[in-house]
C-alpha cells in the first residue's frame, strides 16, 4: 500500500496520478491522503498569479488528455478522453474525502479496460463521478445565483460585499463568472474557506472569514424585499417547489427570506379578500332558464331585482330597454335620467324627445327601432331640488354588461348606434375618445355595421347657442348617414359596411 | 406616492405574465460597464408561489384604456394606479443588478394615451440602460399591442427578448373577454419581430457591424380556463405561433383570481395540473417529435389531467409499442414514456458498446415502473405482457389522493402541493 499525499487541488493530483499510472501502480494499492492543514498555502497559492477571468477550461493543465507526457523516459502512451480532465476537475472541488481515489480508479480503468467506461453511464465508478460533478455544478450556479453583495461606502468609492455558504470548494471555479459580470465594480466574496476580491483589473485570493466580518445591512434591501413580496402571488402556493430550488440552508445570506413567513401568514387573508373584491355580474341575476329560452321579456322581468352594482340603491327601479323586438336599428344610451327613473322607461326624457326629433328629421321609423342604455339604473347626486345625473364609473358599466349584450343578442340588429363614450365603452371593451371613433361604420360583435355618435343629452348642455347649433347639425348628418344605411340593407345584397367605408 | 409604494403596485401588477426567462443570449460586458448574459438563465430566488425571480418584473405603469376582463390592470378594475418615470425604472434595475438580485428587466406596461407613447417610453428605460448605463444584463421588453413598427424596431436593438401577448387561442375568447384585442394585431406584431429577426441573422455573417435584435427571440402568453376553450384549441394555435413566428417559447398561465376580479371570469381557477399538462405537451411538441393533434383526442379535446401526455399517448397507441431500447431509432425512444431527452443520449451512446438489459435501465434515473411496459431489452421483459391488458391504465394511474394535492383549493391555502 503507498500512501499519496494531495494537496487538496486538482493540478496536484493530476501531477501525481500521471506518475503513478506510468508506474504502472494500480488503485486498489494506493491509500489517498489529504493534506489536511492547508489554510497558510491558500493566498500564497494564488496571489502571486494574476488569475484569468475565462473560466478554466478542460485540460488547462494538461492539454489533448495526453497522460504521458515527459517525467517519465519510459514513455508509455496512455491516452484518456478530453472530457475526463474537465469533469475530474469539477469533482476534485467536491468535500467527498473519496474523490481522489474514485479519480484514480477511473483513469486506471479508462487506460486499462474500456477507453469508452464514461459512455457507461450506468458503471457504478462513473455514475459517482457523475453525481460529484452534478452537485459542485449545482453548488456552482446556486452560488452565482444566491451571493447577495451588500454596498458599503469606501474612500476609493463603493465596494460590494458579500458572504456566502457554498457546499464544496468553488470559489475558485466562480470567481470568474463575477469578475466578467461586475467588471466595472470593486467586489469581495468572503466565504469560510476562501475569499476573493475583483479590484476591476484582477481576482485575489484572500484567506477564508467568519460571517461575522461581513457588513450587516445595505439600504436597498428593504426596497428588494418590496419587490419580493408583491412579486409573489398568493393564490397560488407551491412551498416544496421553493424549498427544492432554494434550499433552506441558504436563507439567511439572502435578505428577501426575512419576509417568507409574513407572506404565508398573510395569503389566507389576502385570498379572501380576493374574493370579497371579485366585482359581481347582472348574470347573478338572469333568468333561471336556459338560454335559448331566453327572451326580452323574460330579461325585463328578470332584470327588475337586479343588484350587481351600487346604483339600484338610489334608483326609483330598473329601466330596461324597449321598442321593436325585431328592430333592425338599436340605439344604445348611457343610462336612464330623472323622468326616465320615475316612468321606468328609456328615452322619454328632454335626451329622448330630442333624439325622436332627429329621427323624425332624417326619417327614421321609431317603429324599426328599439332603445336601450349601457347601464339599467339611474346614477345621481342631489343637487339642491333636483337628482343631478351622474356618470357611471366603468366597474357599473361592466356590472350592467350582460344585460345590453343580452339584448344585443336577442336582437341581432343590422345597425348598432352607441349614443355617447359610456355605451361605446361597454361594447368596444376599451376607454374610448369619441371624437376618435365617432361618424362611421365598424364591425363589432353585436353588429356588422356599429356607429358611434354623441349622446343628444350632451347636446342639451352645451350652453353657447351658436355651439349647441353647430353640434346639433352634425349629429343630424350622422343619423342622416345611418338612414342611408338602412336604406341600402333594404336592397338585396348590399352590404352596408363596405360601401359606406368606401366613400 | 413613495417609490416602494408605487414598486408594490407597480411588481403585483406584472406578476401574472408567467415569462421569467433569461437563457439563450450571449452579451459580453461592456467596457466600462456592468452585467452580461452568458447562455443560461440564473433564477436569484424563488417565492412561497414556486416561481422563480429573475427578472426585475414590473410595469411602467397599471393605467390603462383597455377592459380586457382576465387583467387586473383593466380601467374598469378598481385597483390602485401608480406610475414610474423611466429614471426610476433604470436606478432601479441597476440597484438591484449590483447587489446580484437579479438577471436583468422584463418591463411591460398598461396603455396609456396611445399604444406608441406607451412604447416610446419603455424603449427609453431599454436605451439608457444600454447607452448611459452600459448595462449588459437582460432586458425583456413587453411589445404593446398595437404599436408601430418602427418602435418595435427600435426596441429590439436594446432588448434581448420582445414578446406580444396573444392572451386567448381564439378570437372568440377575446371577443368575450377582451372585444378591443384582435388576435391579427398581435400576430402582426410577431411576424414584424420575426421579419427583423430574419433580417439580422441575414446580414449579421456578412457585416460584423451589423447590431443585434432581440438575441434571445420572441415569446408570448395565453391565458388557460378562463374560458371554455380546449387543450387542442389551446395546443393549436401554439403550434401554429411556433411554426409561424418562429417563437422561442409559448406560456401558459392557468387563470388565477385577481383582485377586484371581472365579473364574467370563472370564479374558480383551473387546477395548476392543468398548466402543468400544457407544458408537458408543449415540450412534446418542440423537442419530441410529437404533432398537436396526436396529443388530444376528438372526444374530449383536453389533456388527461390524471397522466402525462406522453403516457396517455402511449396507451391509446399500444401496437407502437415494444419498442427495443436497444434497436429502435431515436425518434422511437423518444416515444417512451418516462424516458426524457438526455436518457434517450445517454441509452444511444450505451448502446453503442454493450447490449442494454432491463436492470441497467433500472440503475439510470428513469421512472421504471411505469417504462417497463413499452419496451424491451436484452434478455427479454415479462412485463410488457400487459401492454395489451385493459387494466393497462389503472397500472399506471397515481393514486386518486395524490391527485387531490393539485386540485384542492384549500391545501393551495394551507401552503402545500
Amino acid at each position: 500500500m503507498r500512501e499519496v499525499v494531495i494537496e487538496k487541488k486538482f493540478s496536484d493530483w493530476r501531477l501525481k496520478a500521471r506518475g503513478l499510472l506510468n508506474e504502472n501502480i494500480p488503485p486498489d494499492s494506493i491509500f489517498w491522503k489529504e493534506e489536511t492543514d492547508d489554510q497558510s498555502e491558500l493566498p500564497g497559492l494564488f496571489s502571486n498569479r494574476t488569475e484569468s477571468i475565462a473560466d478554466a477550461q478542460p485540460g488547462l493543465f494538461l492539454l489533448g488528455g495526453d497522460f504521458s507526457s515527459t517525467p517519465n523516459p519510459k514513455k508509455i502512451e496512455h491516452r484518456v478522453p478530453k472530457e475526463f480532465l474537465g469533469l475530474a476537475e469539477y469533482a476534485s472541488s467536491h468535500r467527498s474525502p473519496s474523490r481522489w481515489a474514485l479519480l484514480y480508479r477511473i483513469l486506471w480503468r479508462l487506460a486499462h479496460e474500456d477507453p469508452h467506461l464514461l459512455k457507461i453511464s450506468i458503471d457504478p465508478d462513473v455514475a459517482e463521478l457523475d453525481s460529484l460533478v452534478r452537485q459542485v455544478r449545482k453548488d456552482m450556479h446556486k452560488m452565482k445565483a444566491f451571493v447577495r453583495f451588500r454596498e458599503v461606502a469606501e474612500a476609493e468609492g463603493p465596494h460590494f460585499i458579500a458572504w456566502h455558504r457554498p457546499d464544496h470548494s468553488i470559489v475558485p471555479l466562480v470567481a470568474p463568472f463575477f469578475a466578467r459580470r461586475f467588471a466595472a465594480m470593486r467586489w469581495t466574496i468572503l466565504t469560510d474557506e476562501l475569499s476573493v476580491r475583483w479590484d476591476g483589473k484582477s481576482l485575489e485570493y484572500l484567506p477564508g472569514c467568519p460571517r461575522s466580518e461581513a457588513p450587516t445591512e445595505d439600504a436597498i434591501e428593504e426596497v428588494w424585499k418590496t419587490y419580493y413580496a408583491s412579486t409573489f402571488n398568493p393564490a397560488r402556493i407551491k412551498l416544496r417547489m421553493m424549498k427544492k430550488e432554494m434550499a433552506v440552508r441558504y436563507w439567511d445570506t439572502m435578505p428577501e427570506t426575512a419576509v417568507i413567513r409574513d407572506l404565508l401568514r398573510d395569503s389566507t387573508r389576502r385570498l379572501d379578500e380576493f374574493f370579497e373584491s371579485q366585482a359581481r355580474s347582472a348574470k347573478e341575476w338572469f333568468p333561471k332558464l336556459p338560454e335559448q329560452d331566453f327572451t326580452l321579456s323574460t330579461l325585463r322581468e328578470s332584470a327588475k331585482d337586479c343588484r350587481a352594482c351600487g346604483i339600484c340603491e338610489g334608483a326609483t327601479q330598473t329601466v330596461f330597454g324597449e321598442g321593436n323586438e325585431r328592430a333592425k336599428i338599436v340605439f344604445v344610451g348611457e343610462q336612464p335620467g330623472d323622468s326616465e327613473d320615475r316612468a321606468g322607461r328609456p328615452f322619454i326624457g328632454p335626451a329622448g324627445e330630442l333624439l325622436n326629433e332627429v329621427l323624425q328629421t332624417v326619417g327614421i321609423d321609431r317603429n324599426v327601432t328599439y332603445v336601450t342604455n349601457a347601464v339599467k339604473h339611474f346614477k345621481w347626486i342631489r343637487q339642491g331640488k333636483i337628482r343631478l345625473h351622474q356618470k357611471p364609473i366603468s366597474s357599473e358599466v361592466t356590472a350592467c354588461q350582460p344585460w345590453l349584450r343580452a339584448e344585443l343578442e336577442l336582437i341581432k340588429p343590422r345597425v348598432l348606434v352607441l349614443l355617447g363614450a359610456t355605451a361605446a365603452q361597454s361594447i368596444i371593451g376599451k376607454s374610448v375618445r369619441l371624437e376618435e371613433m365617432r361618424g362611421r361604420f365598424f364591425p363589432t360583435v353585436h353588429s356588422a355595421n356599429t356607429f358611434i355618435t354623441t349622446h343628444p343629452a350632451a347636446l342639451l348642455r352645451i350652453t353657447d347657442p351658436d355651439e349647441r347649433k353647430k353640434h346639433e347639425a352634425r349629429f343630424i348628418d350622422e343619423m342622416a348617414v345611418i338612414r342611408a344605411a338602412l336604406d341600402s340593407l333594404d336592397q338585396p345584397e348590399a352590404e352596408v359596411s363596405s360601401t359606406l367605408l368606401e366613400r | 406616492m413613495d417609490l416602494k409604494a408605487r414598486l408594490a403596485i407597480l411588481a403585483d401588477a406584472a406578476k401574472y405574465d408567467a415569462s421569467c426567462a433569461s437563457s439563450g443570449v450571449k452579451r459580453k460586458t461592456a467596457p466600462g460597464g456592468i452585467g452580461n448574459s452568458e447562455g443560461m438563465g440564473i433564477c436569484h430566488s424563488y417565492t412561497p408561489d414556486g416561481r422563480c425571480v429573475s427578472l426585475l418584473k414590473i410595469l411602467l405603469t397599471n393605467h390603462c384604456i383597455y377592459d380586457c376582463s382576465y387583467c387586473v390592470n383593466r380601467v374598469s378594475s378598481a385597483v390602485k394606479r401608480a406610475k414610474f418615470t423611466v429614471d426610476e425604472i433604470v436606478a432601479l434595475t441597476m440597484d438591484f443588478y449590483r447587489r446580484n438580485y437579479i438577471e436583468g428587466l422584463f418591463l411591460s406596461s398598461g396603455v396609456i394615451r396611445s399604444s406608441d407613447q406607451t412604447m416610446e417610453e419603455m424603449v427609453d428605460v431599454a436605451r439608457k440602460l444600454r447607452v448611459e448605463q452600459r448595462f449588459g444584463g437582460y432586458i425583456h421588453l413587453k411589445a404593446v399591442a398595437g404599436c408601430s413598427r418602427e418602435l418595435l424596431e427600435k426596441a429590439g436593438l436594446y432588448a434581448d427578448r420582445l414578446s406580444a401577448n396573444i392572451e386567448l387561442p381564439l378570437q372568440s375568447d377575446l371577443d368575450l373577454l377582451a372585444p378591443a384585442k384582435k388576435q391579427v394585431d398581435v400576430e402582426k406584431s410577431m411576424g414584424e419581430i420575426r421579419e427583423k429577426i430574419l433580417e439580422t441573422k441575414e446580414h449579421a455573417p456578412r457585416f460584423k457591424s451589423t447590431p443585434k435584435f432581440a438575441p434571445g427571440g420572441q415569446s408570448t402568453q395565453m391565458i388557460v380556463g378562463a374560458t371554455a376553450s380546449t387543450d387542442a384549441d389551446i395546443l393549436k394555435k401554439a403550434s401554429q405561433l411556433y411554426k409561424g413566428y418562429s417563437l422561442k417559447r409559448v406560456y401558459y398561465s392557468a387563470f388565477s383570481p385577481i383582485p377586484h376580479g371581472a365579473p364574467i371570469l370563472p370564479l374558480k381557477s383551473p387546477p395548476l395540473i392543468r398548466e402543468h399538462r400544457l407544458y408537458q405537451a408543449d415540450w412534446l411538441l418542440r423537442f419530441y417529435g410529437f404533432k398537436e393533434s396526436e396529443l388530444t383526442t376528438p372526444e374530449s379535446g383536453n389533456l388527461d389531467l390524471n397522466l402525462d401526455p406522453k403516457l396517455s399517448w402511449a396507451i391509446r397507441n399500444r401496437q407502437f409499442f415494444p419498442v427495443d431500447v436497444n434497436r429502435a431509432p431515436k425518434s422511437h425512444l423518444l416515444r417512451i414514456p418516462g424516458l426524457g431527452l438526455k436518457s434517450v443520449e445517454k441509452i444511444l451512446e450505451m448502446r453503442r458498446f454493450r447490449a442494454l438489459r432491463l436492470e441497467d435501465l433500472g440503475k439510470m434515473h428513469v421512472p421504471l415502473h411505469r417504462m417497463k411496459y413499452f419496451i424491451q431489452a436484452q434478455g427479454g421483459n415479462p412485463s410488457i405482457r400487459a401492454l395489451d391488458s385493459t387494466s393497462l391504465r389503472d397500472l399506471l394511474s397515481p393514486p386518486a389522493e395524490q391527485l387531490d394535492l393539485f386540485q384542492s383549493a384549500t391545501l393551495a391555502r394551507t401552503g402545500e402541493g
